[in-house]
């Protein structure tokens, strides 16, 4: 392969990609699970008339005020996705909703506070990223979203059009990073990323400049809730520093799995959703005492912070339950010690000795 | 410190039936509580984000949180 190297464009290949700083040659993608390969809560089920906080995919939730409103599926629709990639995540509109003001309906992503230190957002030296993804709509027009601060009372309100409907758009949006405001380091939420489905107008702001406000999206932008069946679909999102959007970085999908698991694991199978009564993935054990029989799990890797825990009976999907086999009942769960890497399991008063009993569990620390 | 979900305009995970639950030692170890009606244990971690939001229900008096049994 050949390229060229150019000193204000950085270095050309001849595939025309572009790497125009050093930062481009290494790991570049600040966004997690931006190609929505990995789905561990649903396994690629719907979730139908979705109420506010459901993550469709990892690492991407779903905010509303309105429950009901959509419909969110990984490859929902079943359309081809965009060439080299193959999962998507899509938004259907399940009525003709006009938005009261007030009203949410906004997809986002949340990036760790250390994943996005270097950007030095809030000071003078703060570096432009730019956004890419790509998307499919039933709709056409200009469309809307925001970067955001945790306390989102900073916002960058950015727009963008879809001119052909059903059919999968590349979008990029370069903004200058702000040099206002607190913005966090940590292993808190460093930034909030959102993409505006039909937000009232307290929500939306002038795009393209800096805020001290709670903007989600663009003023004026479509609004997917306003048409029965109307479609969002998306996927290849990448934040990456500069100004220039570079081919989306692929992970493998053990690494992107893991990355993912810092937010939230289960012991499920990845095939098998969250609740689903199902033997695979349980965590059996026999009772080696009466009333109190307590053990350790661990986590599959360090979780972003001490998690909430939840317990699932495999045998009904009952949550804060195991199941005891030997009794055919689906008894209390409990839990004495949380931590990032581990949690215990305490059964209670709901088996005897040599009794056969199983669990599933899940474990979120979700920004 | 991501302060609370009322930044969405009220936009609200459900949170209910709160009550803190002891270690076998008497001490405190966390809140179980439903979300969204999954029953669930919190950790007493001010960077779990469920735990931020109960707290800020508490303080905006729009959750009790009973004491252990």
């Amino acid at each position: 392969m050949s390229f060229a190297v150019n000193g204000t464009t950085g270095i050309t290949f001849n595939d025309n990609t572009n790497m125009a700083t050093a930062a481009s040659l290494g790991p570049r993608n600040r966004i997690i699970n931006g190609n929505m390969a990995i789905d561990q809560r649903n396994a690629g089920a719907a979730i139908n008339s979705a109420a506010t906080g459901s993550f469709p995919v990892d690492r991407f939730v779903y905010y509303t005020t309105q429950t009901g409103k959509f419909n969110l599926q990984q490859n929902a629709g079943s359309v081809t996705p965009p060439a080299g990639f193959t999962n998507y995540l899509g938004c259907t509109s399940t009525s003709s909703y006009s938005s009261l003001s007030s009203d949410v309906f906004v997809l986002d992503q949340k990036i760790e506070g250390y994943n996005v230190a270097d950007l030095n957002w809030g000071t003078a030296n703060a570096k432009t990223v730019t956004l890419s993804f790509w998307v499919y709509s039933s709709l056409t027009g200009t469309f809307g979203g925001s970067f955001q601060n945790s306390v989102q009372n900073r916002a960058y309100s950015f727009s963008y059009t879809i001119s052909s409907a059903n059919t999968w758009t590349y979008i990029t949006i370069t903004i200058a990073g702000d040099t206002s405001g607190t913005w966090i380091t940590n292993n808190g939420v460093g930034i909030i990323i959102n993409w505006d489905l039909g937000c009232g107008s307290t929500y939306r702001g002038a795009a393209g400049s800096w805020s001290g406000s709670n903007y989600l999206g663009a003023t004026g932008a479509v609004s997917v809730v306003g048409t029965s069946g109307a479609t969002f679909y998306i996927t290849g999102v990448q934040l990456e520093v500069g100004s220039v959007a570079t081919p989306y970085q692929f992970n493998t999908y053990s690494d992107q799995l893991a990355q993912c698991q810092r937010y939230f694991s289960k012991s499920y199978d990845l095939g098998s959703a969250t609740g689903s009564i199902t033997g695979a993935g349980v965590f059996g054990f026999r009772g080696i005492q009466t009333v109190y029989n307590e053990f350790p799990v661990s986590a599959p890797i360090a979780m972003r912070a001490t998690p909430t825990l939840t317990f699932y009976s495999p045998n009904s999907g009952a949550s804060g339950k195991y199941y005891n086999y030997s009794a055919s009942a689906d008894v209390a769960a409990s839990s004495d010690f949380l931590s990032q890497n581990t949690f215990t399991f305490s059964s209670g008063t709901g088996v005897t000795a040599n009794q056969l009993c199983g669990f599933q569990w899940t474990l979120s620390a979700e920004l | 410190m991501r302060l609370s979900v009322d930044t969405f305009g009220g936009v609200m995970i459900m949170y209910t039936n709160a009550q803190y639950y002891n270690k076998p030692d008497g001490t405190q170890a966390g809140i179980k509580i439903q979300i969204n009606g999954i029953e669930s244990f919190v950790p007493l971690d001010p960077a779990n984000t469920d735990y931020i939001k109960i707290i800020a229900l508490v303080q905006e008096g729009k959750l009790t949180i009973a004491p252990a049994s």
